[in-house]
């Protein structure tokens, strides 16, 4: 089940909710919320649902017995198997297939068969929080759950355990057994949460629509039966189409990706949770080190605190820290997708990390306008590394971009098909501004004397989320294009 | 939980100690209206006998409820297909999509859904090809393609008037259709392969039925390469149709009848030959053709005069739902001129279903929605049909392999035959080998708008059509 589908929204969430305000003690709202997660899980993978309920028992027991260990050697053998189990579940599901067909290429004939796995949904974010609980008993910093449901409820809450954010079991450790339902939140809640179902529903999904059709689908790309005629529809675009398909491109995956994160933390507050921030207006940026503060904010400090620290950091000299830095952008690639071009993806982003770390960044914090041009041009041409798997299909692109593939600059369809697109081309930039955010704040401020201006936040603040509401119910009606990006992940 | 529990996270800790702020009004005022519209959403949409099963506009069957299977709950398609009964079976569907295409077209939205053309301009197209694929008829030294081109660059000359040319209307393209003026236009596209697999598919009935029936061969060009202006069209990516009709029918075998209507339609463009706001063309367009099949055969054509005419309207066709049911189009509704010769006879099919109809050759779509107008014509699309005429005690009988287009033939075909079997050649209920053999059919026509020459998924049914 996606959260951007009528059936969660208008059977699901809302039975969800019922349940959970019905019943008084925290002990059974839990039980509620992990019915509800288990239904939710099983809902898309019926049997994989078992893989989810293991790795949950394994690092539940990995963690009390490190916990339970005597001595220090007892609680690294330990931590390294949990580590071993994680990572190899996420090896085996998410890159059996890549390392394979690597190999295999590599020795120039077919070693081992392919196989082809499906990818268990969420199994890239909820071994991510498992680790990062079992390293965190490791480190001390967090006790040992004494109750395995509660393990299970952490890693598999329906909120985030298939899209995001990755929450730190310290972030909520507290919550699982100690929070209130306050009513303020529910209503901060809903506000949010609808604000992401808009911003996925009408935003990310004409974004998408946009793409396929300016681009190729993604399904398209990821058939390798197609491909000549994938690169057929390439190279006839005209240069206008590219550019227009990528800037789409790029405003979909962050609309996309950021409004499940808005629906997850929204929905967290309905429920007394408080997960933090996974997106802060990245587009805004004024370096490529900033955008990765404001980029998918739990995945960043992931691999911070649990590779880069770990690995030395910046402690053992320049060679080192270069190092772990590619290291660290190398695995970020990986983590997006069993392909090179998300490695590549992500060592492009290294290479600017490091240029600005010891060559230009001093320079360009002194700039106004280029410091934010810079970052955009380097978002957006990663994307093009990022949407298309095959060399020749980015190559084919890039050489579309600037003319060279005998096409016109722009087309009689093209033109059409833009004039139409404009105003919401237009929407979507202002929806990666924190323009809305800041407008509602000003709002606020100003009812806040009384008078006129507190009725109109008042009736802002009713009337923007039922709006929110039902626009998005019928754009899903009219709209069965609704696939998740990050389910790949 | 005693312990302190350690932020190591950069962002701020979390918000949960604050002291309680106090509830407003409008809080608990949108927390109840959010609340009531989900529930009440929520409520009807299990009111189930409101659920649609068909959706007229998309004509197209909505999903269905799944049937359990232990397979299908392993699968997770048990689940997956609840959740896509639910989203397509909404209550009051057609009301509710129409109210969100309207928001899409507000919002610009709507162009993406039905594709973009620009730059699929497909392949070139020979001028001369080289040799016919099939090996099995080879052609005959007294017919060589050349004549082909040679009427081709004549019939260029004649058909585009410089003196014709209209006042540039607005053209627009919404979805994947373009619209100039208040009628939309299919985009064309020629594949050189496919449209070699076409040709040797008729190839190949000729050579199977040889002896036993003749092969007539017919390619619809369809409204974009007869109707636009010259002007308009060569800003567009599309194919030439009459270069590509005229490739195609050099690559078939002498044995094969060419009924060439390209010149036929051109020259009767400036009357109601083809929908505005459908694909098809319409049963005037398609008695035009009909005349020319009867010259190339070498019989009499009913005349028009002769016909019954019955009039079914307002008639919407794909093109509106294809471009997101616009305003352009919907606000000129097309009409469907229906024609029967005045012969006593019926129809006689086997629907989709499977069901044994008898009735009238043409369906009164009286009552029908405005979006089914177009299958007044033998019923619509069903796998097999037979026409039988009354009036004849004795005659030749004909074998119809056609798409949708061949629809608004057929009612005429009933004049100069005794029986007309009509295969859909997409449902593979029969092959012309077969139905050949057990009704000794004479004449086997295959009529087909000249888009399907470009689909091979199109292409290879036809060619199973065959036997």
């Amino acid at each position: 089940m996606v959260f951007s589908s009528l059936l969660f929204l208008l059977v699901f969430l809302h039975l969800n909710l019922l349940c959970y305000y019905f019943v008084d003690s925290i002990r059974a709202k839990n039980i509620v919320l992990l019915v509800f997660s288990l239904v939710f899980y099983a809902w898309g993978e019926p049997v994989y649902v078992l893989i989810l309920l293991g790795m949950s028992f394994f690092c539940w027991l990995f963690s009390r017995m490190i916990e339970n260990a005597g001595s220090p050697g007892q609680k690294k053998l330990i931590l390294f198997f949990a580590a071993a189990v994680c990572v190899g579940a996420i090896g085996y599901f998410k890159y059996a297939g890549f390392l394979v067909q690597n190999l295999n290429a590599l020795v120039g004939k077919e070693l081992i068969p392919v196989p082809h796995l499906a990818l268990p949904i969420g199994i890239s974010f909820y071994t991510f929080q498992l680790l990062t609980y079992v390293v965190d008993v490791y480190r001390g910093e967090v006790p040992a759950q004494k109750s395995y449901w509660r393990v299970l409820l952490y890693a598999g809450l329906f909120h985030q355990c298939v899209a995001g954010p990755i929450v730190r079991y310290g972030d909520i450790e507290n919550e699982l057994t100690n929070r209130q339902t306050d009513l303020t939140e529910v209503s901060r809640g809903i506000t949010r949460f609808l604000c992401g179902l808009a911003k996925k529903a009408v935003l990310a999904n004409g974004c998408g629509a946009a793409v396929d059709a300016l681009l190729v689908s993604d399904a398209a790309i990821a058939d390798a039966s197609q491909l000549t005629q994938t690169l057929g529809v390439l190279s006839g675009r005209s240069a206008l189409t590219l550019w227009a398909g990528m800037a789409f491109y790029m405003l979909q995956i962050y609309l996309d990706f950021s409004a499940y994160s808005d629906m997850a933390i929204g929905m967290g507050l309905m429920c007394g949770f408080h997960y933090k921030e996974n997106f802060n207006y990245p587009y805004i940026s004024s370096s490529v080190t900033e955008f990765w503060r404001r980029w998918h904010i739990s995945l960043g400090t992931f691999f911070r605190d649990y590779v880069y620290i770990p690995l030395g950091g910046n402690r053992k000299g320049t060679l080192r820290q270069v190092l772990n830095l590619f290291i660290v952008w190398a695995l970020t690639g990986l983590w997006h997708g069993a392909s090179w071009n998300f490695v590549l993806w992500g060592l492009y982003f290294f290479v600017f990390l490091v240029l600005e770390k010891f060559v230009y960044g001093e320079w360009l914090k002194k700039t106004k306008v280029i410091k934010h041009l810079y970052l955009l041009v380097i978002v957006y041409f990663g994307w093009i590394l990022f949407k298309f798997t095959e060399p020749s299909m980015i190559g084919t692109v890039l050489r579309g971009m600037i003319g060279a593939n005998h096409n016109s600059l722009s087309t009689f369809e093209s033109r059409q098909f833009l004039g139409k697109y404009f105003l919401f081309f237009f929407i979507c930039i202002l929806a990666c501004t924190p323009l809305v955010k800041n407008l509602s704040a000003m709002l606020r401020r100003a009812g806040a004397k009384g008078g006129a201006m507190a009725t109109l936040n008042s009736v802002a603040n009713v009337a923007l989320p039922v709006c929110l509401l039902i626009v998005s119910v019928l754009f899903l009606i009219g709209d069965s294009y609704n696939p998740f990006l990050y389910f790949r992940f | 939980m005693s312990q302190d529990v350690r932020n190591n996270g950069s962002a701020a800790p979390a918000p949960e100690k604050k002291p309680k702020k106090k509830l407003k009004t409008w809080q608990k005022v949108q927390i109840f209206v959010v609340a009531a519209i989900v529930v009440v959403m929520s409520f009807f949409s299990f009111i189930l006998p409101l659920r649609p099963k068909v959706s007229d506009v998309e004509k197209r069957k909505l999903a269905e409820f799944p049937s359990f299977s232990f397979s299908a709950l392993f699968s997770g398609s048990y689940f997956s297909d609840i959740s896509a009964w639910y989203a397509d079976t909404v209550p009051l569907r057609d009301y509710f999509v129409n109210l969100s295409s309207r928001l899409q077209h507000l919002l610009g939205t709507a162009t993406a859904q039905s594709g973009f053309n620009e730059g699929v301009k497909g392949d070139d197209i020979p001028d001369i090809p080289d040799t016919p694929p099939t090996s099995e008829v080879p052609v005959s030294e007294s017919q060589p393609p050349v004549p082909v081109n040679t009427t081709e660059n004549t019939t260029e000359v004649t058909t585009e008037p410089p003196t014709e040319e209209e006042p540039t209307k607005e053209m627009q393209q919404l979805g994947g259709i373009l619209v100039y003026g208040n009628a939309g236009f299919e985009y064309y596209n020629f594949v050189q392969s496919t449209a070699e697999s076409y040709a040797a598919a008729v190839n190949r009935a000729a050579s199977l039925l040889a002896g036993k029936a003749t092969v007539y061969d017919m390619i619809i060009p369809t409204s974009i390469d007869i109707l636009l202006p010259a002007s308009v069209r060569e800003n567009l990516s599309v194919s030439d149709q009459q270069k590509a009709i005229s490739y195609m029918e050099a690559l078939l075998s002498p044995n094969v009848k060419k009924v060439s209507i390209f010149d036929v339609m051109k020259a009767h463009k400036d009357e109601y030959i083809y929908y505005r706001t459908d694909h098809h063309w319409t049963a005037l367009g398609a008695y035009y053709a009909y005349q020319k099949f009867c010259e190339v055969k070498g019989v009499q054509p009913v005349r028009l005069e002769d016909c019954e005419k019955r009039t079914f309207q307002p008639f919407l066709g794909s093109f509106y739902s294809d471009s997101g049911k616009n305003p352009v189009l919907g606000n000129t509704p097309d009409y469907v001129d229906a024609y029967m010769p005045k012969v006593s006879a019926d129809l006689y099919l086997i629907d989709q279903n499977n069901q044994e109809i008898t009735g009238s050759v043409l369906y009164n779509s009286e009552n029908s929605s405005p979006y089914y107008k177009y299958s007044t014509f033998i019923w619509g699309d069903n796998p097999y049909s037979v026409i039988t005429n009354y009036d004849k005690t004795e005659g030749e009988s004909c074998l119809l392999i056609k798409e949708s287009f061949g629809n608004a033939l057929a009612p005429f075909l009933t004049y100069n035959y005794k029986y007309v079997y009509i295969l859909d050649y997409r449902y593979g209920y029969s092959t012309a080998a077969a139905l050949v053999d057990k009704y000794g059919i004479n004449d086997v026509f295959f009529c087909n708008n000249i888009s399907m020459t470009r689909a091979s998924s199109q292409v290879s049914k036809l060619n199973s059509s065959v036997g």
